[in-house]
């Protein structure tokens, strides 16, 4: 139990933070947290440490893809909204008020373009750029060839600039 | 000669950029790419942007995990490692042949513990009082004077049995006796 602790300790803002960029909101990111640590309590023992990374962003991801299906399905029952892009900003669409005043539009606009990327470029581009993983344990916790991996970063990439393209016109023009 | 920036496209070079700040590129298409882009204004403005984001993405901060999920995710671990004992518990004593017996060996075991318990209790002697140096000391002291005090008791009392009872009643007696009949064989 002590070492679980530990594990607990160790992993849970990487799957928080993770989660967070994910889906968008702290409550939903929260329950992912919870859901991913309880899945390692049942399972700690049988992974090799030197795994245990990749298959805690593995299943995180897997987690936070239920977690938005169910939002969205949620949100098509109580409007026809059937624009994914439109859900994942309503769902994203959330301004920290602590941080309100000091965070840039550019920031919070990459943000949403972030939570609003398909996957496997979300995960791909979260786990690289915000969680600083290596290429070779991204690949392995998302069982991807290396060069796939790196293929998918770069897409990602290319599409969150082409998000931010109007963010940064509407600032020139303004 | 072809001018190098021709042979680089815009869409060609965009479709680069990313590689390029990654610096996964070979130097000749590193080379092209700059030539496209001191010649390429639209180009180099999607190179400030990807560098922009990239660096923008890299600052985003990491989250804290509030310590409510911690304590969420502890508690019912603590509540599931408990469940678990007592699954193992009522599965052994419930699953595979011969159902009845263990239930009843269970509770056999039990009463027998119940019972071997009680009459432990009820033969246990109750253990001496534990008295202290001190007081032993002090006990074997008022024995010997009691002790002491009994045997000049004893001494007057036999003294005065002697002195007031045996003497005068009995010896004083028998010796006039004695004295009057040695006088009368003397007179004979």
């Amino acid at each position: 139990m002590r070492k679980f602790k530990t594990l607990v300790d160790e992993h849970r803002h990487k799957i928080y933070t993770f989660a967070y960029y994910c889906i968008g909101n702290r409550e939903d990111a929260e329950d992912v947290t919870q859901e991913v640590l309880l899945r390692l309590w049942k399972n700690w023992q049988q992974i090799d440490p030197k795994c245990l990374l990749a298959w805690l962003m593995r299943v995180t991801k897997n987690a936070c893809v239920d977690a938005i299906r169910k939002r969205q399905t949620y949100r098509n029952m109580i409007q026809s909204d059937k624009d994914g892009e439109a859900s994942a900003r309503a769902i994203s669409d959330e301004v920290d008020p602590e941080t309100a005043a000091e965070v840039s539009d550019f920031q919070q606009h990459l943000k949403w373009a972030l939570s609003s990327l398909s996957e496997p470029y979300r995960t791909v581009v979260i786990l690289r750029e915000i969680q600083d993983m290596k290429y070779e344990q991204i690949s392995d916790a998302l069982n991807l060839p290396l060069n796939t991996m790196k293929v998918y970063l770069h897409r990602g990439r290319q599409l969150l600039r082409t998000k931010m393209k109007e963010v940064v016109r509407y600032e020139t023009d303004s | 000669m072809k001018r190098t920036h021709e042979t680089m496209t815009c869409s060609k070079t965009q479709a680069l950029i990313e590689a390029y700040l990654d610096k996964e590129l070979t130097s000749d298409q590193v080379s092209q790419i700059d030539s496209h882009l001191r010649q390429c204004s639209t180009c180099a403005e999607e190179l400030q942007l990807a560098k922009r984001t990239c660096k923008t993405l890299r600052s985003l901060p990491v989250q804290y995990c509030s310590d409510r999920v911690k304590a969420a995710v502890l508690d019912q671990v603590r509540w599931e490692r408990n469940n678990t004992i007592w699954k193992r518990v009522r599965a052994w004593l419930t699953h595979g042949r011969g159902l009845t017996w263990r239930p009843a060996f269970a509770t056999a075991v039990l009463v027998a513990l119940m019972a071997m318990v009680m009459l432990m209790s009820r033969h246990q002697q109750p253990s001496p009082t534990q008295v202290s140096q001190e007081e032993l000391a002090r006990a074997e002291i008022e024995v010997k004077w009691t002790l002491a005090y009994l045997g000049e008791i004893s001494q007057r009392t036999g003294i005065i049995v002697r002195d007031e009872v045996i003497g005068p009643r009995v010896v004083a007696p028998m010796k006039k006796a004695i004295e009057n009949v040695l006088e009368n064989e003397s007179m004979l």
